[in-house]
């Protein structure tokens, strides 16, 4: 028993296929026709009702010529041996729920194409309307000439991997709630203490802070949507934080984003929004002291030189940003943050105001 | 009945006592009468039958049983009174469920007051 199940392990190890060589008609019946009939033999039976594992057998014709136990437990049924085709499985869902025909499953492939599959995935309904997702590694079995004549799958129960995986998007989707929730906490305190200081230098300095950790909060939904571990689009980002940082000024300002087809690495998110922030309500700022309306045109495009070059460009009034000795807001805050993300930034005045900023390639900057 | 310069009355549904103290704050300072700033869904519910506000804005996590999306239905069903959904998790899942309460608009958390009012206004000028 054991030696011919060595041998027939041997024989698909060889590696010789139907198609290398086709077999006459009717050649005697090998050794090893299947091993639904090895594994029926005393003694091999407990060991393979002993894995922990599912594993079945089909003839070449796709029917069922041997179960294990656990094949048994997965299917929540006892296939009819000789009569039950393909899978052991009573009902197969594609991964998407939606309903898999037994003669394309895995097994079903494996044998009309005479190849292995290797991690088909699937899942079993059982007669009880219980559901199980598992992976399909089902290899077409030949005799010594080469021609098929069946498969042995083994199915591997894959619900407790994707219990972890839907709980940890759970988990992911309950961080970022408390996050945009302490945001607007936060948004909320700031506006509480803006409310109540009597001094109007006081409100304008937290109004200048709630703006800044609103653009923050542009930049972690804009992340949060992208849903990437390294990356971001620089559109959406663009459109969501310039519109957050316009808000406030309403009417004032009619705002414009463009962005050629870019990803920006998640380091970058932050500054560059508390960068844009900066840019777009200087600009709305200065419309609104003059009373007009103004309009602000932002554009990332491709670098001359790799990275890529930011402009922000109004046609608002007044005298343009410019450093004034303070660091942590104004242009002073844009320059630093600039600096941090290895840009640069320059401001120029001709019939416009335009700002630049230089963003070092993504992957330089990593 | 209010005239036709009384302030728009609105509820507030919200949890969060620091959240509900700006939300009623800078709405009153956009010129709105906060009719209440309720805590829990069943809360919101009593609320809206006793005002009978112009709107309710709704945040989705409440305190207690239900969410804001079930009070929604619920207030809509009893009043005809509409919702602004303003929420940190506007999924797929969440939109489709609160269909059924004809909701005015969505607004993503974080967001400014300033902004809540002037989709308040606009809601308000569309549907009259």
């Amino acid at each position: 028993m054991a030696d011919g199940f060595a041998a027939s392990r041997t024989k698909r190890g060889g590696g010789r296929r139907a198609r290398a060589r086709r077999p006459g008609p009717s050649r005697a019946a090998s050794p090893v026709a299947t091993a639904g009939a090895l594994a029926r033999a005393p003694g091999l039976r407990d060991i393979f009702d002993a894995l922990p594992i599912a594993v079945y057998t089909t003839d070449a014709a796709g029917r069922i010529t041997f179960y294990n136990e656990p094949a048994a437990i997965l299917a929540g049924r006892r296939p009819t041996l000789g009569v039950d085709e393909w899978c052991v499985t009573w009902r197969l869902l594609r991964p998407d729920g939606a309903p898999l025909p037994h003669d394309e499953c895995p097994m079903a492939i494996a044998l009309k194409q005479d190849r292995a599959v290797r991690s088909g995935e699937a899942i079993a309904l059982r007669p009880d309307g219980t559901r199980t997702p598992f992976l399909a590694f089902p290899t077409p079995l030949h005799d010594s000439s080469g021609a098929l004549v069946g498969a042995i799958n083994v199915l591997v129960d894959v619900s407790e991997r994707q219990a972890a995986q839907a709980r940890q998007r759970a988990l992911f989707a309950e961080l970022n709630h408390r996050i945009k929730n302490n945001m607007q906490l936060l948004h909320a305190l700031l506006g509480a203490a803006q409310r109540e200081t009597e001094s109007a230098e006081a409100r304008a300095a937290i109004a200048g802070a709630v703006q800044r950790v609103d653009a923050m909060a542009a930049a972690q939904k804009a992340l949060y949507q992208a849903g990437h571990d390294d990356g971001f689009s620089a559109e959406e980002f663009l459109a969501l934080v310039c519109e957050t940082s316009a808000q406030p000024f309403g009417e004032a300002v009619t705002l414009s984003c463009r962005a050629c087809e870019a990803e920006l690495g998640n380091d970058m998110a932050t500054p560059l929004a508390l960068i844009l922030n900066e840019l777009v309500t200087d600009a709305a700022r200065r419309a609104c002291d003059a009373g007009v309306r103004a309009r602000i045109g932002v554009e990332l495009a491709r670098g001359p030189q790799g990275g890529f070059v930011l402009g922000v460009e109004d046609d608002a009034p007044g005298a343009p940003p410019a450093a004034q000795g303070r660091r942590s807001s104004g242009l002073g805050l844009a320059l630093g943050l600039a600096a941090q993300i290895g840009g640069a930034l320059e401001v120029e005045r001709a019939s416009k105001t335009r700002c630049v900023l230089s963003i070092p390639d993504p992957g330089a900057a990593a | 009945m209010p005239g036709a310069s009384s302030p728009v009355r609105v509820l507030v549904a919200e949890d969060d006592f620091v959240i509900g103290l700006e939300l009623e704050a800078g709405l009153a300072e956009a010129g709105f009468e906060v009719v209440g700033v309720a805590r829990s869904a069943q809360q919101a519910l009593v609320m809206a039958l006793a005002e009978r506000p112009a709107l309710a804005v709704m945040d989705i996590r409440l305190a207690g049983r239900g969410d804001g999306v079930e009070a929604a239905i619920d207030i809509y069903r009893a009043t005809g009174v509409r919702a602004i959904f303003a929420t940190a998790n506007q999924d797929a899942e969440v939109m489709a469920r609160a269909a059924a309460a004809r909701p005015l608009a969505w607004i993503g958390k974080p967001y400014q007051v300033e902004v809540l009012a002037r989709l308040i206004g606009r809601v308000l000028a569309d549907a009259a």
